[in-house]
């Protein structure tokens, strides 16, 4: 038995994917991207910026110590607010890195956050495209976060191209920017194959097997023999997630559905909360 | 003579007329003038063009029968309960024209229309079914590197419609959370509607983030937003995005939900 969680595996994994030069905003609509960009800031990223929504506005955070359950962000972490405008500048200027969860993702990173099945009638609506096709021409870098990696996730071509991923755009140098560089699900973490731009299988995660991974993909992944485990955390990050950052786990719940997110959400809204735990300090 | 933009609420849509378009401000469950949509639900228009970076004031417009075409940069509740039930029933049953539009195409459309230009050039788009499902949408090549670009056409509407903390008789107005993309909505449109909180004596909006010169209507509309959020004056209220919710799933329940809420029994 290894001595850490998947989740934590995830976070960590997260927070690696960035570097002393990465100057800019990231941003993610998950637990794990928030707690791992805490981490990456903490251990690895000092210049990245943390997005995230606050008194009204959103928000660039510092010195984030335990990430947000209830409520808005406590004064001290914000280190100061900005206008949805400035985002778009962000963004537009190639400063704006974002972990987008898609609904599809087809074999050479094309995605989808529009629709499933025909365009003109779809067997299933959501929430739009929205910024992804500003960001997959704009972002320093992209990437995605699949919490339940599925054959319906992973398909061999998208019902709706929300997002740009390896075609001819980039093949004939017409997009330059917003390329996705990886993929990290709930089994494994994915890359992409130079030259053919084909999602690569990078590395399995402790305790997950390769037809684990091939059974709920739905295209052909390329893949090195033996496929990697992905790398295990180290005792420092582990120290930090557990002890500084996030110790009640609000990592678990992006894989949690129904009954069981319900039980844990209760579980570390129970005393948890902002104002509980900085009221008495 | 002294110039007053106050209206009521019927009377500041009365100009409205089937097929106006519509650019409605906010975002998602934030700071939408819930007040005026509703008057605009109760009215007799119909096959009104909606723009929205969208939420509960698109889905109720759908669901009230008003809407021929909806163009939008995301429908979503954005973390409120529920959700847009009669959006996606009506995008599902192709009975409203759906013009998706990534974010900031969204935005360039305007950028386009308050400078009075035919187009704005943009990356966003290439390559995606964002251009598939609006051909009408073309690409122009840059004169100096011969890069091609989305060329996204100006769209000036009717009205633009925007819920503020507080304005003067004249327009004058401070939004004091987000402003989200309110600022250029209302240099886009011919006209605007603008309901706020609170209305101010004259020279008390100093520090302004809408200028009178663009505001046509003034609206006195206590909790406009409602059941939005408008920050920092009152948050979402939950309990009424899930009775929505709920109501919005299935036609019936939701001519019920119009029939209490909108219409007023």
């Amino acid at each position: 038995m290894a001595d850490y969680t998947f989740n934590e595996q995830v976070v960590c994994e997260i927070a690696r994917s960035f570097g002393p030069d990465d100057d800019f905003v990231f941003s993610s609509t998950s637990n794990c991207g928030l707690v791992g960009g805490v981490l990456a800031k903490e251990l690895y990223a000092p210049r990245l910026h943390l997005s995230m929504g606050a008194k009204g506005k959103s928000a660039f955070l510092n010195n984030v110590r335990y990430p947000f359950i209830v409520g808005a962000p406590p004064e001290r972490f914000i280190e100061t607010l900005m206008n949805m405008e400035e985002i778009y500048n962000i963004a537009g200027r190639g400063k704006w890195c974002i972990l987008m969860q898609p609904v599809q993702v087809d074999k050479f990173g094309y995605m989808n956050l529009s629709l499933a099945g025909d365009m003109k009638k779809p067997s299933a609506v959501f929430v739009g495209s929205r910024g992804v096709p500003d960001n997959t021409v704009n972002a320093p870098r992209i990437m995605y976060f699949v919490p339940g990696h599925a054959a319906r996730v992973f398909v061999d071509k998208v019902d709706f191209i929300s997002g740009l991923g390896y075609g001819k755009e980039r093949k004939e140098g017409t997009i330059k920017w917003g390329a996705p560089t990886k993929i990290i699900t709930n089994l494994c973490v994915m890359d992409f194959e130079d030259g053919t731009g084909r999602v690569r299988l990078k590395s399995i995660h402790t305790g997950i097997t390769l037809e684990q991974v091939k059974e709920n993909t739905g295209f052909d992944l390329v893949h090195a023999s033996p496929v990697p485990e992905t790398a295990a955390p180290s005792d420092e990050e582990l120290h930090m997630i557990r002890e500084v950052i996030d110790p009640v786990g609000i990592s678990r719940l992006d894989f949690l559905r129904g009954e069981d997110y319900k039980r844990v959400l209760s579980e570390i809204m129970r005393g948890t909360t902002y104002q509980s735990l900085y009221s008495k300090k | 003579m002294k110039i007053d933009k106050r209206v009521g609420i019927e009377e500041s849509i009365k100009g409205l007329k089937d097929g106006s378009s519509i650019l409605i401000g906010g975002w998602g469950p934030f700071r939408k003038p819930m007040e005026i949509v509703r008057s605009i639900a109760r009215s007799s228009v119909k096959d009104l063009t909606v723009l929205s970076f969208a939420g509960m004031d698109l889905d109720l417009l759908v669901g009230a029968g008003k809407v021929k075409t909806a163009i939008f940069g995301f429908v979503s509740f954005e973390g409120a309960p529920g959700g847009p039930g009669n959006f996606k029933r009506a995008r599902q049953e192709g009975t409203v024209e759906v013009k998706e539009l990534s974010e900031y195409m969204f935005i360039t459309q305007f950028k386009a229309a308050a400078e009075r230009l035919p187009f704005y050039p943009t990356r966003s788009g290439t390559g995606t079914d964002i251009l598939t499902i609006n051909p009408e949408i073309k690409t122009v090549k840059d004169p100096y590197s011969g890069e091609t670009l989305v060329a996204v056409p100006a769209f000036t509407p009717d009205y633009a419609i925007i819920h503020v903390n507080e304005s003067d008789q004249l327009g004058n107005a401070r939004i004091s959370g987000d402003p989200y993309l309110d600022g250029l909505f209302v240099r886009a449109a011919d006209k605007v509607i603008m309901s706020a909180e609170r209305i101010m004596p004259v020279g008390n909006i100093q520090e302004s983030s809408i200028l009178s010169c663009w505001i046509d209507m003034v609206v006195e509309a206590p909790k406009g937003a409602y059941p939005g959020g408008c920050y920092p004056d009152y948050g979402i209220t939950e309990k009424e995005f899930k009775r929505y919710g709920d109501a919005a799933k299935d036609p019936d329940s939701f001519k019920k939900y119009l029939n209490e809420v909108v219409k007023g029994g």
